[in-house]
């Protein structure tokens, strides 16, 4: 399993891209939010000199990584006796 | 209650078999709306659960294969259903298009997470990857 001890600015601006289109709670802005994230996908892929669908995979595989992480960095209080 | 409808119709006069008459094709006009609408009203509800769940079992943590296997089979049944739904709604005159964007969205956020825990990426090579395109920060290694 991977993890991630510090966090790049430009993975971290593609991971929330990621992030803000997966959680849109009622799916009306899915669409416009997609977009944001498919442009950054792009940018990056021109900077970095790689197609957009391999830049895109490593996101999407990044994110689960990086919510996992997220989640077990505060562990939930146990109820109380 | 079958007998209620014979004894309603046998005491009728004709006035009244006029007025159902004209009823009749009302509430067939209001039909396909009322059933697009209680079937979205389900649909969503039941997506949203689901998209919970999936947050919580399969992406916020490391799933079970009996997680993964279900995941497979309800996220099939919500994108099947929802690609059912979109067609009816793309009609331009269908009566239900108010609903249209939030099943296209839902839809997109539904293949696309299924994409992401169904056909991921190894780790050998995101680990590549990771290190050749952000190689000053994100360190991507092997846990224990």
């Amino acid at each position: 399993m991977l993890r991630y001890s510090l966090m790049n600015p430009e993975l971290e601006a593609l991971l929330k891209a990621w992030d803000s289109y997966q959680q849109d709670k009622r799916g009306e802005e899915a669409r416009m939010l997609r977009s944001l994230y498919d442009a950054l996908v792009e940018r990056v892929a021109l900077a970095h000199n790689r197609d957009k669908g391999t830049i895109d995979r490593l996101v999407k595989h990044s994110y689960r990584r990086w919510q996992q992480a997220n989640s077990s960095e505060f562990p939930k209080l146990p109820p109380r006796a | 209650m079958m007998r209620d409808v014979e004894r309603l119709l046998a005491s009728n006069a004709y006035g009244s078999v006029k007025t159902m008459e004209i009823a009749i094709p009302t509430a067939v006009s209001e039909f396909d709306t009322s059933l697009l609408r209680a079937w979205f009203e389900v649909w969503i509800k039941l997506a949203n659960d689901f998209r919970q769940w999936e947050r919580e079992e399969l992406i916020e943590k490391a799933p079970s294969a009996e997680s993964l296997a279900t995941h497979k089979r309800t996220a099939a049944t919500l994108i099947r259903s929802a690609h059912l739904m979109q067609s009816l709604m793309e009609d331009p005159e269908h009566p239900s298009r108010e609903f249209l964007p939030e099943v296209q969205g839902k839809l997109l956020q539904l293949q696309d997470t299924w994409d992401m825990i169904h056909n991921p990426m190894s780790d050998e090579e995101a680990g590549r990857l990771l290190a050749e395109i952000f190689p000053d920060e994100p360190r991507a290694r092997g846990a224990a």
